[in-house]
C-alpha cells in the first residue's frame, strides 16, 4: 500500500518568522559577537586581535588592575541593587493590588495614577528626582532634609529604592491585579464562614492561587534588575563632571566600552559575559523553581 | 427510499460543504499570514537602515538634491547660531547643500565607529572636540585636510587663533580646522565682589590667596566663594599648568596624574573646600552662581546665553584663579571641523566644503553669538563681540597666549580617569593621593588595552 506523504504545515513558521528575525538579527548575532569580542583586543575601529582569555584573566585574577576593581565594585552594588530592589518591587505592588482589588471610591483613577510612572522614560524620572531632592532648591529643601540624598550614603541607596519602586511598580501592580481578578469569589466566603480573617485569606487563599504569577514577575524583576543602569548612573550623579555615587556593573561595562577615550571593547564584552552567565544561573535556578511548583 | 435517500444527499451536501468550508478556510489562512509576514518584513525594512543618521535632525536643506551630510552636537541653544549659518551658506545656492544633522555628542561618538566600520553613512563633515582629534587620527579615520586648505587659500593659520590652529596639526599634516574655543574662565558677580572682594581684580585674575582671603567674610553670609564644578578639571590643570606640569609626559602618551603639580593643584581646590569656600556635594554651581548665591563660579564662555537671561544678576568673566598674577592659563575646549575617511565623499563634496568652511571663517560672529570665542579672527573688529565677555580672552596677545588645550591621544582616557573620582577628593570622602594613584592606574591599565 502506498504510504501518504505527510502534508508539513507551516504556517505558524510563518507567523513567528518576524519575531524569529528580529530575535536572530538584534539579539543571537550580537551575543555570539560579543562573545567573540570578549577573547580579544578592539578598541572598535581597527581589527580585533585575538587574546583567548587574557580579558577574563585580567578581570577576575589581577587584583592589581583597574578592571579587576571596576568588575567587582560593580557587581557588588548590582548584587545589593538586586537584593533591595527585588522584594520591594513585588510587595508594593501586590499591596497597591490587593488594596485596588477591594475597588475603593475611585479606584479606576487611582490605578492609573499609579501605573503612570511607568510610561515615563529613565532620563526624565531621574531629572524629575534630582530635581526634587536637590537640597537647596527641590521639594527636599522644603522638607528640611540635611544632605543631598541622591548622592549621599547611605541615602543614595534609599532614595534610588523609591524612585524605582515609583517607576516600574506600575507593570507589576497591573499583573497582580489581573491574577487577583481570576481568585474564585466562593473560596474567600467558604474561608470566612469557618472564621478566617483578612491575613489568613491572604496567605491561604490569595497568595497561592496567584503564585504562579507571582513567580514570572519575580522572575523578570530579578533580571531586569541585574541589567539596572540608568536609575543609579542619573540619579546618583548631579555633576557630569563625577562618576556616579552608585556603579553599578553595566555603568562600568558602559563607560569602558564608549568611554571619552579608546574603547577596551574586549574587556567590556567579557564583564557582559560573566554578568550574562550570572544572568543565566540565577534564571535556570528561578525555571526549575516556577517547574516545581507545577 | 426517497426521504432516506434525501437525508444522505443532505448528508453529503453537508459534509461536502464542511470540507470546502475548510479548504476555503486553510487557502484564506495561507493567504493572510502569507499578507501578514509581508506586512511586517516591509515594515522591518522600512525601520531598517537607511542613509539618514543621527537621533535628531535638523535639515536645513530641501528636500531632495544633493546634499553633504554633516554631523555635530549642537543640541543646545548654539544649535539655532549654526542652523542660520548653515541656512545661509544655503541660500548662496552651493551645488551641495549642507544637511544638518544634530545629536547628543555621546550617541555621535558611538556611531562614528559603526559607520567607519561599516563605511556606509560616514558623514561628508563632521564637528568633534579638539580632545577627539589625535585620538581619531592615530586610529586612521581622518582624513587630511589638504584638498579643504588648496581650495580655500584663506582658511590658514594666520586667519585663526594660532594655538587652536595647532591643535589640528599632526605629523605636519593639518586634519582639522577649528570652529572656536570653549574657554573656561571665572565668572565674578560685580556685587559680591564689590562686598566681600572690592579690589581683587583690579590685575583681571583672582589668586588663590585672595581667594582664601575672601572665605571668611562670605562664609559668615552663607555666600559660596567658589563653587565645586564640572569644570573643576580644567582648574587644577590650569594650576598644574602654571606650575609646568601636564597631564601626560614629554612623549605625550605615558600618563602623568599623580604629579606633584597635580598633587598641589588638587590639594588647592580641596583646601579651598575644607576652608569653607565651596560648594556642597550635588549643587549646581551655574544654579548658585545665578542666584545670586556664589561669588565666583568656573565654567565655559558657552554659558553667556543662559546668564544673559538671568534677571538680577550682575556680571563679568575673567582669568581663571592662578597661584600668582605673573602666571596665567586658561584652560580651552574646541569644536573642530574634521573629514572621516569616506568613499563616498567626492572631489566635487569637498569643493563644496571647502567653500562652506570658509563662509564659517568669514561670518563668524554668528557662531561668536552663542556664546563661544570664534577659532577665526574675522570678527575681532566687530563690535559687537568686542562686549561680550568671551572677547576678553582675545583682547590682547598675553590673553591669547594665556590659552591652553587637552590635545593628546589618550586624552579621553585620562579624563575618564579623572572624573570617576575627582569630586571624592575634593569633598574629602578620597584622599588626593589615593585620588591620582587609582586615576594613574586607571589610565596606564586603559592605555595598555591599546597595546601601548
Amino acid at each position: 500500500m502506498k504510504r501518504k506523504k505527510k502534508k508539513v504545515n507551516l504556517t505558524h513558521l510563518v507567523f513567528i518568522a518576524p519575531h524569529m528575525i528580529i530575535f536572530i538579527v538584534f539579539i543571537v548575532i550580537p551575543i555570539f559577537f560579543g562573545i567573540y569580542v570578549s577573547f580579544t583586543k578592539w578598541d572598535l575601529i581597527g581589527t580585533p586581535q585575538w587574546v583567548g582569555l587574557d580579558n577574563y584573566k585580567e578581570i577576575l585574577f589581577n587584583t592589581k588592575s583597574t578592571f579587576n576593581r571596576q568588575f567587582f565594585d560593580g557587581l557588588k552594588n548590582t548584587v545589593l541593587f538586586v537584593i533591595f530592589n527585588v522584594p520591594l518591587c513585588i510587595v508594593v505592588p501586590l499591596a497597591f493590588a490587593l488594596v485596588l482589588h477591594i475597588r475603593p471610591l475611585g479606584s479606576k483613577i487611582y490605578q492609573s495614577v499609579l501605573y503612570l510612572p511607568t510610561l515615563f522614560s529613565i532620563t526624565s524620572v531621574g531629572l524629575i528626582w534630582i530635581q526634587l531632592l536637590n537640597r537647596r532648591f527641590g521639594l527636599a529643601s522644603v522638607m528640611g532634609a540635611k544632605v543631598q540624598w541622591a548622592i549621599t550614603m547611605p541615602y543614595a541607596w534609599i532614595a534610588l529604592m523609591i524612585m524605582t519602586v515609583w517607576w516600574t511598580m506600575g507593570s507589576n501592580m497591573v499583573i497582580y491585579q489581573a491574577a487577583l481578578g481570576s481568585v474564585p469569589k466562593e473560596e474567600y466566603e467558604a474561608a470566612e464562614m469557618d472564621g478566617a480573617g483578612w491575613f489568613t485569606k491572604l496567605v491561604k487563599i490569595t497568595i497561592p492561587s496567584i503564585r504562579f504569577q507571582l513567580l514570572y514577575t519575580l522572575v523578570i524583576t530579578i533580571a531586569g534588575s541585574f541589567n539596572v543602569y540608568g536609575q543609579p548612573t542619573i540619579m546618583t550623579r548631579v555633576d557630569l563632571g563625577a562618576g556616579p555615587k552608585i556603579n553599578v556593573l553595566v555603568q562600568y561595562i558602559r563607560s569602558i566600552a564608549f568611554g571619552s577615550g579608546q574603547s577596551a571593547a574586549g574587556i567590556a564584552s567579557a564583564m557582559a559575559v560573566i554578568l550574562g552567565l550570572f544572568i543565566t544561573i540565577v534564571s535556570i535556578i528561578q525555571f526549575k523553581m516556577i517547574r516545581s511548583e507545577d | 427510499m426517497y426521504y432516506d435517500d434525501n437525508i444522505i444527499n443532505r448528508y453529503k451536501y453537508n459534509v461536502l460543504n464542511n470540507e470546502k468550508e475548510k479548504i476555503m478556510k486553510k487557502r484564506m489562512g495561507k493567504i493572510v499570514s502569507s499578507l501578514l509576514t509581508c506586512t511586517m518584513a516591509l515594515g522591518l525594512m522600512a525601520c531598517g537602515s537607511s542613509d539618514k543618521s543621527g537621533d535628531t535632525s535638523a535639515s536645513t536643506s530641501s528636500s531632495g538634491g544633493k546634499k553633504i551630510e554633516f554631523w555635530n552636537f549642537f543640541t543646545g541653544p548654539d544649535g539655532n547660531n549654526m542652523k542660520k549659518l548653515i541656512d545661509d551658506f544655503n541660500k548662496t545656492n552651493p551645488k551641495y547643500k549642507i544637511n544638518n544633522i544634530t545629536m547628543a555628542a555621546g550617541d555621535m561618538y558611538q556611531k562614528i565607529p559603526t559607520v567607519v566600520n561599516s563605511g556606509k553613512g560616514v558623514p561628508d563633515l563632521c564637528i568633534v572636540d579638539v580632545a577627539r582629534v589625535p585620538m581619531f587620527q592615530s586610529q586612521g579615520i581622518l582624513e587630511p585636510m589638504d584638498e579643504i586648505l588648496t581650495r580655500e587659500p584663506e582658511i590658514k593659520r594666520e586667519n585663526y587663533r594660532e594655538a587652536v590652529w595647532n591643535t589640528g596639526a599632526i605629523d605636519g599634516k593639518q586634519y582639522s580646522v577649528p570652529l572656536d574655543m570653549g574657554v573656561t574662565g571665572l565668572l565674578y558677580n560685580k556685587k559680591l565682589v564689590e562686598k566681600y572682594a572690592p579690589n581683587v581684580l583690579d590685575d583681571n585674575v583672582v589668586t588663590v590667596d585672595e581667594i582664601m582671603d575672601i572665605i571668611p567674610k562670605a562664609k559668615a553670609d552663607d555666600i559660596v566663594t567658589l563653587p565645586v564644578s564640572f569644570f573643576t578639571y580644567e582648574m587644577a590643570l590650569s594650576l598644574a599648568t602654571q606650575k609646568g606640569g601636564s597631564l601626560f609626559n614629554e612623549d605625550g602618551i605615558t600618563p602623568n596624574l599623580n604629579s606633584a603639580e597635580l598633587k598641589e593643584a588638587y590639594q588647592t581646590l580641596r583646601d579651598i573646600q575644607e576652608a569653607g569656600g565651596g560648594s556642597e556635594d550635588g549643587d549646581d554651581n551655574l544654579q548658585l552662581f545665578i542666584n545670586n548665591m556664589s561669588i565666583f563660579c568656573h565654567t565655559g564662555v558657552w554659558d553667556y546665553n543662559s546668564l544673559m537671561q538671568a534677571e538680577d544678576l550682575d556680571w563679568g568673566m575673567t582669568n581663571t584663579i592662578a597661584y600668582s598674577p605673573d602666571k596665567i592659563v586658561n584652560v580651552s575646549n574646541s569644536n573642530q571641523f574634521v573629514l572621516l575617511k569616506s568613499e563616498a565623499r567626492t572631489e566635487e563634496k569637498e569643493i563644496v566644503i571647502a567653500d562652506f568652511l570658509d563662509f564659517i571663517r568669514e561670518n563668524t560672529m554668528e557662531w561668536a553669538r552663542s556664546g563661544q570665542v570664534p577659532a577665526s579672527n574675522s570678527a575681532d573688529g566687530e563690535q559687537e563681540f568686542q562686549h561680550m565677555p568671551g572677547y576678553f580672552f582675545v583682547s590682547s596677545p598675553e590673553e591669547q597666549n594665556s590659552i591652553a588645550f587637552r590635545s593628546f591621544k589618550y586624552g579621553g582616557i585620562v579624563d575618564d580617569a579623572i572624573f570617576a573620582s575627582q569630586n571624592d577628593a575634593i569633598y574629602g570622602s578620597m584622599s588626593v593621593d589615593d585620588f591620582l594613584n587609582q586615576a594613574q592606574q586607571q589610565s596606564e591599565d586603559n592605555i595598555a588595552q591599546q597595546g601601548e
